[in-house]
């Protein structure tokens, strides 16, 4: 195609303002599925940044940083007092104890801006109480809720035993952060916005790897069947008369079955049905194409096969082509997500926009929508945009249709 | 037309041996049945044993023409899991999803041939255009998404109608339907329609082109220029030409409405064959996967069929085509 | 030649279409007698088939007709509403389009297809319309109409098929028909025939004719009078001997030379140079002038008519003289 016949094209599919949104939709999926790392603020298949006290968190909530807890033995030897931490490695909180005074011991919190649910001290004698604290009914555990300057007061009405070791436990509010979940999160606490990035990411990736082999496959095979004909031409035929028989998604459910699954099986699948409805257009185009005078020139020019199909049957049958590869996206996409709504697609670790969709199924019942409504509108709009598209391309195709 | 009849019959065999053929090749890649119906702790006897007790132990195309001969007898085998006869458990299930499909074929083609109609008469209208609209997004929305929305609105927000299974059950002349009751019609209605919603649309989109199309030939023209009335040039010429490409691609889709019944069965838990093909799938249940796929293309072939024979009662031309290939 | 029964005047139809006014039909006027046949000439996009469908009131969205009236007997067509219309539609005019391949509804065997024209306006036992449909058969000059009546198009030939049309447009015996390039698709042995049985029925049945081709050796076997049409406007209308004869119009003349058979053997075919202009953007003056060899200032003004004889009236500033 010339440069004015391509600028000629372009004007023409321009005078529908639907086919230019379709194309800047479709493109911002792309972008969208090209750069998802760099825009998503969190990697939804990093299992362990995900927590389960953020899990079916609604839209807009903020990210919780759960509380801690800190644990130190204090053991009192004559009056002295030594602090031993027994929690675990990585925990901010810290404690300390002081005497204060004659039968008194101060216990305090480190760093000293962070915010106590309570401070719980245990294995204290009978005589001992903390000062604004509640007793366990049972057990010697004295708890003060939200402790005053993050401290606690030890006071016995006799002296503290001079050997006696008492444990002292600090829990921490959980704490919100500055991270936002804008699109709430799924039932493992996985942001539902960078969740839906990736899997624009994967839909978008799965869509033109399948329909794009399927177009190269089929369209060889079309090219074969038209310029070899013969057995070669009923053998190709009789298997795509065979394929376009059978519903796409009951042969993605069968090849899914054998195989398990995985992103390059369902690509396999998709191939396996797409290939046939490139097979069929390539050879009906070529096949008036080859009746055509020019070919009949190059052919006498001693032409390789090869080049005639290449450089002058197929340039023909591209518009037609392109036209099937634009709706077969879509129909990729749209494959993919019901493959892995049934479980035969991807993997629940790699949630495609279908498995986010799936996943969130059980919760709608308990009024949880958003895990299912945002993945889907997002992939309704993508194929939306897809199919108008090709329907755009298809009457630009059909000079009758346009008028 | 007798010789079309048996030379369709013979193509339908050699689709439906090819298909099984694949089929049981491919089942046999899943993994070893003897690994799932036999303990782990078995000794290696009990395994050979069940090795030959299944037949496992000849070439795979003798396993293949026991199988074969067995089908040919309606014997299907045994269900990995349910341990009754495949064929049996088939039965069981059909009604449900004949109830369904059947609902759906018929909300499809009663809204679809009307709507398509007229936005092929008044593709400028306002109606008309919203009609396209609807298909469009019609054919895009993934089914099963769009069956979560129908629960979402009517079955949670506004609960009008219960989700999941098919309601009260009567039996008259000797059929056990849910829609012999109002209360399985409440069941059947929101999942026949999200069945629907998708080839609806589709044929919304056929209709509409085939009558656009029709609406430019002279015969049309013609019919008004004899001072035929508007209601009879539409029904008698437009619709009737339109019928062609409809029959073809209703034919076409009448199976895929079937495999559709997969996704809507497993998003409104209806107890019917899609439901149980994808269970099976999940627990690897080989013997029912056979069948359950061979079911569905004999059903295929034989919806393909009956499209046939339309299409020659429909229009004479075939006819005379197949006379001639015949002569 | 007696009173004309059908007059068309200073019809206007133009279409509304996104990209602008398309005036397909402008200030058309003529008349029809009994028994006469009037030829519309002019190249594709002339106006002259629009010119019929208007007649016809088949003018479908986004056109309409503009202005001007067209009276059959007396009555004006376009003050009609659609139901009224339908009436005089295949009972007063008929219309034979150009395809016969096209024209007749492959599912429907031809009984069904005359009947149907019959049941539109009269209500007539199945034995009676049986009757009449044999007739208007034998009266195209169909073989065996019996076997006809009950096969499906496909199974006859083009020509078999424009005589089925024919006996389809005479069945209700109308005033006028309106034959839009009944021939240009068969063979000249079936055209050559075709066009003597339909110039017999309009001499025995004393019906008008309006007969639309791009064909002028046709119109010359066939026609009574003569009107050409050039982007929707009349360039030159008289009795066929006055338009084949004598033409004054510098459009007329072109279209006549560009007739094979009036070419000398051996002489090149001569052409009309340039392209109509698009309807879209027509100015007021004569059309033809960007054409023309004998355009000057005055032709980018309104042309007006002129009478050259009772019968042949011309727009044109520089007609030849004779």
């Amino acid at each position: 195609m010339s440069t004015s016949g391509f600028t000629d094209y372009a004007a023409r599919f321009a005078e529908s303002r639907s086919a230019i949104i379709s194309l800047a939709v479709s493109l911002f999926f792309v972008l969208c599925a090209i750069f998802a790392p760099l825009i998503a603020l969190t990697d939804p298949y990093d299992l362990t940044q995900l927590q389960l006290s953020d899990a079916l968190k609604p839209t807009g909530s903020k990210r919780m940083l759960p509380g801690e807890e800190a644990r130190a033995t204090i053991r009192l030897e004559g009056g002295k007092a030594t602090i031993q931490p027994v929690s675990p490695a990585g925990t901010r909180l810290s404690l300390t104890a002081e005497p204060c005074g004659a039968n008194c011991m101060s216990v305090g919190v480190r760093p000293e801006g962070a915010k106590l649910a309570n401070l719980q001290i245990r294995n204290l004698p009978a005589s001992a109480t903390v000062e604004g604290g509640k007793k366990h009914p049972i057990q010697p555990w004295w708890t003060v809720d939200n402790p005053e300057g993050n401290e606690v007061r030890i006071t016995s009405s006799n002296p503290l035993p001079a050997n006696a070791t008492l444990l002292a436990i600090a829990k921490s509010l959980d704490q919100e952060t500055d991270f936002v979940f804008r699109l709430g999160t799924d039932n493992f606490g996985r942001d539902m916005l960078s969740a839906i990035l990736y899997g624009i990411r994967i839909s978008v990736f799965v869509g033109l790897v399948a329909a794009g082999a399927a177009m190269v496959i089929g369209t060889g095979l079309g090219l074969l069947s038209a310029w070899r004909g013969g057995l070669t031409d009923a053998i190709i035929m009789r298997a795509v008369d065979f394929m376009l028989g059978l519903p796409a998604l009951l042969v993605g459910l069968a090849i899914l079955a054998i195989l398990g699954n995985g992103v390059s099986k369902v690509v396999l699948a998709i191939v396996i049905v797409q290939w046939s409805y490139y097979a069929r257009t390539a050879r009906s185009f070529a096949i008036s194409e080859l009746g055509k005078e020019y070919v009949e020139a190059a052919r006498c020019l001693r032409l390789s096969p090869t080049r005639i199909m290449l450089r002058h049957v197929l340039p023909n049958c591209m518009p037609q082509i392109i036209v099937l590869f634009t709706l077969n996206i879509a129909a990729a996409i749209s494959l993919e997500s019901s493959l892995s709504f049934l479980g035969v697609g991807l993997p629940l670790t790699r949630p495609s926009l279908g498995m986010l969709i799936a996943s969130g199924y059980e919760f709608i019942f308990s009024h949880k929508y958003w895990i299912s409504i945002y993945p889907g509108v997002v992939l309704l709009v993508m194929i939306v945009a897809m199919n108008l598209l090709g329907d755009r391309l298809r009457d630009l195709n059909n000079p009758r249709l346009d008028r | 037309m007798l010789s079309f009849v048996l030379q369709r019959l013979l193509q339908s065999v050699i689709v439906v041996l090819v298909l099984s053929i694949v089929l049981f090749v491919g089942v046999r890649l899943i993994g070893n049945p003897v690994d799932i119906l036999i303990s782990s702790e078995a000794s290696e006897a009990d395994r050979l044993a069940a090795i030959t007790a299944l037949g496992l132990d000849k070439p795979l195309w003798e396993q293949y023409l026991v199988f074969l001969v067995n089908a040919v007898q309606g014997d299907w085998g045994s269900s990995f899991v349910y341990k009754e006869p495949v064929v049996d458990i088939l039965l069981q299930r059909l009604p449900a999803s004949l109830e369904l499909g059947l609902i759906a074929f018929v909300i499809a083609i009663g809204v679809s041939v009307p709507a398509g109609l007229y936005a092929g008469l008044r593709p400028q209208s306002l109606l008309g255009r919203s009609i396209m609209a609807f298909s469009l997004i019609g054919v895009s929305i993934p089914t099963f998404w769009q069956g979560m929305l129908l629960i979402v609105a009517f079955g949670i927000a506004l609960p009008i109608l219960p989700v999941g299974d098919r309601g009260q059950l009567a039996t008259h002349f000797g059929i056990t339907s849910s829609l012999w009751t109002l209360d399985g019609w409440s069941h059947v209605i929101m999942p026949a329609f999200s069945l629907a919603l998708l080839k609806m649309s589709l044929l919304m989109r056929v209709t509409r082109a085939a009558v656009m199309e029709i609406l430019r030939l002279d015969f049309v023209k013609f019919a008004y220029a004899k001072g035929v009335k508007s209601r009879r040039v539409v029904i008698g010429h437009i619709l009737r030409n339109a019928l062609v490409p409809l029959v073809t691609v209703t034919g076409i889709e009448l199976g895929n409405l079937l495999a559709y019944g997969v996704i809507t069965e497993t998003v409104f838990s209806w107890p019917g064959l899609g439901k149980l093909l994808i269970n099976s799938i999940k627990v690897l249940d080989r013997p029912m996967i056979v069948a359950q796929l061979t079911y569905t293309a004999l059903l295929f072939i034989f919806i393909n069929f009956i499209v046939d024979i339309l299409q020659m009662v429909i229009d004479p031309r075939v006819k005379s085509v197949l006379r001639r290939r015949v002569a | 030649m007696s009173e004309p029964f059908f007059q068309v005047d200073g019809l206007n139809t133009w279409f509304f279409t996104r990209q602008g006014v398309i005036k397909s039909v402008r200030d058309i006027s003529f008349d029809l007698a009994r028994g006469e046949v009037l030829g519309i000439v002019g190249e594709s996009g002339s106006g002259k088939s629009v010119t019929g469908m208007s007649v016809m009131g088949q003018i479908d969205e986004p056109g309409r007709i503009v202005s001007g009236s067209i009276s059959l007997n007396g009555e004006d067509l376009t003050k009609l509403d659609f139901e009224a219309m339908r009436r005089y539609r295949g009972r007063r005019i008929a219309m034979v389009f150009q395809n016969p391949l096209m024209t007749l509804n492959p599912l429907m065997r031809v009984r069904d297809q005359m009947y149907e024209a019959i049941e539109a306006h009269e209500n007539v036992p199945h034995k009676d319309m049986h009757a009449r449909c044999i007739e208007a058969l034998k009266s195209v000059g169909i073989p065996s109409p019996e076997e006809r009546l009950t096969a499906y198009p496909h199974e006859m030939s083009g020509g078999m098929r424009q005589r089925i049309v024919i006996a389809i447009a005479l069945l209700l015996g109308p005033d006028l028909i309106i034959a839009d390039e009944p021939t240009t698709a068969l063979d000249v042995t079936i055209q050559a025939q075709i066009i003597y049985q339909i110039r017999r029925q309009i001499d025995e049945r004393g019906l008008g004719m309006i007969w639309i081709t791009h064909d002028l050796s046709t119109l010359s076997e066939l026609a009574d009078r003569i009107m050409v049409m050039y982007a929707g406007a009349m360039m030159e209308i008289g009795t066929t001997e006055e338009i084949i004869g004598s033409a004054r119009h510098p459009y007329t003349r072109k279209l006549l030379d560009s007739v094979p058979s009036r070419n000398a053997p051996g002489e090149k075919l001569k052409q009309i140079p340039g392209n109509m202009p698009s309807l879209l953007a027509l100015g007021k003056g004569c059309p033809f002038a960007n054409r023309c060899e004998r355009v000057s200032e005055i032709c980018g003004e309104p042309v007006p008519a002129k009478q050259l004889s009772g019968t042949h009236r011309i727009w044109c500033y520089h007609p030849f003289e004779d």
